[in-house]
């Protein structure tokens, strides 16, 4: 461990490099191009090799390889919504359809209360909602969770209807307002 | 179009804050390598500029971030007649020769490169760690020209990304500025460079086939070329952290004071990038004290060579993390509360080791995270230690880099409960590797095989009379 004495100093590690060869042994450029020819051989070897053994054959199909399939469609859908949707799916899509509904009901201030992830699942909607911060991020608009000492604060909220589909309702009173954060509080609230 | 002339301008900017800094510390490399240390150096350079401002108060408009950035890069440079000096000398000795067997490791490290570029410019940021911190404080700061913003009204209970150091969120707000809307482009450009560094300072001791191969199989980490695409702390970390030990290493063997200044100020990036680096910054002290006392330096020489490496890193993280959060952020947070309040049970520490080994590096996930790599390492190890039967200085010195981080990244899951295994020491590790890269080039078997490579590459057989 550390270093060397300075008395015995040693070359920087620039200075450290590769013996030059000797003029006298230095061969002739066709030899030294055959060998280096070798040496690409070589390399195309150890290459191949490595790339063919298990999780790095692996990793260069299931990622190389599949990036570069999806550079090929990507590089035609270049406008940033195409891209946030290929990125972030339904999240994105559907909170974006949540945001623009509520836009058109008004500009004040709405704090929207959020269903639990397993509400949702279990009423066969497939939306994984997004935690308040990265709501904020796709939306502009403030949600809280349930499970939160702010859900009573919510003045709209999210929630499903009985044919399966999401409802966004703005709250009446208190009471029903309870009503809501009691029913999502039954399930698991998390990320 | 515009966005990319902008990137190409802001990269030039780098480039010379970059250079400037290396000036003040009076260190001098190989072109390539200063190339790309510069341009690393200034992207941390940008990466503290709008945080600065913010701890002025002063207003983070385009205009005003820009004016900064020119001004910060005039003054690294201020020193005009060293850094002409350090130009010309760049100028005179810059030379690129590549032999033809390089070409098939270069050009796979060309296409992993470009899909990595195409998707940091492509996609919009990924981890939940940066969208619910640092990304949405950007965001908001471009529209709101503050990072103290409107996502502080926000409902943040489920989150403590607001509260992480300002690196990703300052670069964030400079590339959205430039016109690209997701960012990210930084981290391309810290690829790029730490590539290029790697490649040019493994093939200062070791044979470029051999390095071409190991830079491959380096690339090949699926879990560290992840973070080359998904923008998050760790990549920048790691690439802060090794050049930290590569510059220590270096003060090592040329015994020069700019040199360990130099590692102690990029220990202090990697600190303002991770803040729990600090502890890993505590943990180098004894190599430098064994240093210092087999060179047989007064108790003086120890105490202020241990200041000069840690003290940059604690005025980062106090800055960076406590006295912003406490004076600056309109929320609170207990960082004390993060540590783990039952430090007498030792026994813990020992279980997480364990479990870090068996669950997550040495196992079939492991595996799948971190490729073959960390076997290549300790065949390395293990045949020097055969073969050889010692180490060089060198190869001792990045050994002991690599217990460092492996012991520490075991401590601090042990002391930090939010260091979980599943996600933070796993990005965590990823510090291990140019560690373990570079302990090849301190190798006996590395370097003999390679002259033995080179010695039959350019000579001939000597004819018997």
């Amino acid at each position: 461990m550390a270093g060397t004495n300075p008395k015995k100093r040693r070359p920087s590690s620039a200075a450290q490099k590769r013996p030059a060869p000797s003029k006298q042994k230095i061969s002739s450029g066709s030899s030294v191009f055959h060998k280096q020819i070798l040496l690409l051989a070589l390399a195309f070897v150890l290459l191949v090799g490595y790339f063919s053994i298990g999780y790095t054959r692996e990793w260069f199909s299931s990622k190389i390889l599949t990036c570069w399939d999806e550079f090929k469609d990507q590089k035609n859908k270049m406008s940033p919504e195409e891209r946030l949707t290929a990125r972030f799916g339904n999240n994105y899509t559907i909170s974006k359809l949540l945001a623009d509904f509520l836009k058109k009901r008004g500009q004040g201030n709405k704090l929207i209360l959020m269903p639990p992830n397993d509400y949702l699942t279990q009423n066969k909607i497939q939306y994984k909602v997004p935690e308040p911060a990265i709501f904020y991020y796709f939306t502009g608009l403030k949600t809280v969770w349930a499970n939160s000492e702010e859900a009573h604060k919510a003045n709209w909220y999210v929630s499903t209807a009985n044919n399966g589909q999401m409802l966004v309702d703005s709250v009446m009173n208190q009471k029903q307002l309870d009503s809501v954060i009691n029913k999502f509080r039954k399930y698991k609230i998390s990320l | 179009m515009t966005s990319f002339i902008l990137l190409l301008l802001i990269t030039i900017l780098q480039f010379i804050s970059g250079m400037g800094i290396l000036s003040l510390f009076r260190i001098t490399l190989q072109p390539i390598l200063q190339i790309a240390l510069s341009i690393l150096l200034g992207i941390a350079f940008f990466s503290i500029v709008p945080f600065v401002m913010q701890l002025f108060y002063v207003p983070l408009t385009g205009q005003n971030v820009f004016i900064c950035l020119v001004a910060g890069a005039l003054l690294l440079n201020s020193n005009f007649k060293h850094v002409l000096t350090s130009y010309s000398s760049l100028v005179k000795n810059f030379k690129i020769g590549i032999r033809i067997y390089e070409i098939p490791f270069l050009l796979l490290i060309a296409f992993a490169v470009f899909l990595s570029v195409w998707r940091c410019f492509y996609l919009p940021p990924t981890p939940r760690d940066l969208l619910s911190g640092p990304e949405v404080i950007a965001e908001y700061a471009v529209k709101e020209k503050t990072l103290i913003n409107s996502v502080f009204t926000v409902n943040l209970e489920t989150t403590n990304n607001q509260f992480k150091p300002a690196y990703i969120t300052s670069l964030q707000i400079i590339y959205k500025y430039i016109g690209f809307q997701f960012g990210q482009l930084w981290l391309s450009t810290v690829f790029i460079c730490f590539i290029l560094f790697l490649y040019h300072a493994l093939n200062q001791k070791i044979h470029r086939l051999i390095t071409g191969f190991l830079l491959c199989a380096f690339i090949a980490i699926p879990e560290l070329y992840a973070y080359t695409i998904m923008a998050l702390f760790d990549y920048s970390n790691a690439v802060f952290l090794f050049l930290a030990f590569y510059f220590l290493f270096e003060f090592f063997q040329r015994h020069l004071s700019g040199y360990l200044l130099f590692s102690g100020f990029l220990m202090a990036i990697a600190t303002y990038i991770r803040s729990e680096t600090l502890v890993l910054a505590c943990l180098i002290v004894p190599i430098i004290i064994i240093y210092f006392l087999r060179n047989k330096k007064p108790v003086i020489n120890i105490i202020s060579g241990i200041l000069i490496f840690v003290l940059p890193a604690a005025v980062f993280y106090w800055i960076s993390v406590p006295f912003y959060i406490d004076h600056y952020l309109p929320v609170t947070y207990n960082v004390e509360g993060t540590i783990n309040q039952h430090i007498g049970h030792v026994g813990e520490l020992w279980d997480r080791f364990k479990l870090m080994n068996t669950k997550l590096i040495f196992s079939e996930t492991g595996l799948s995270y971190y490729g073959y790599f960390i076997y290549l390492f300790l065949a390395a190890f293990v045949l020097e230690l055969i073969v050889k039967r010692k180490f060089t200085a060198q190869g001792r010195n990045w050994l002991a880099a690599v217990f460092v981080v492996y012991f520490g990244l075991a401590l601090l899951g042990w002391l930090l409960p939010l260091f979980d295994l599943d996600s933070t020491t796993r990005r965590g590790a990823l510090k291990l590797f140019p560690l373990m890269l570079f302990f090849f080039q301190g190798s006996q078997l590395m370097i003999s095989l390679s002259n033995r490579i080179s010695r039959w590459e350019y000579s001939k057989k000597l004819v018997k009379s």
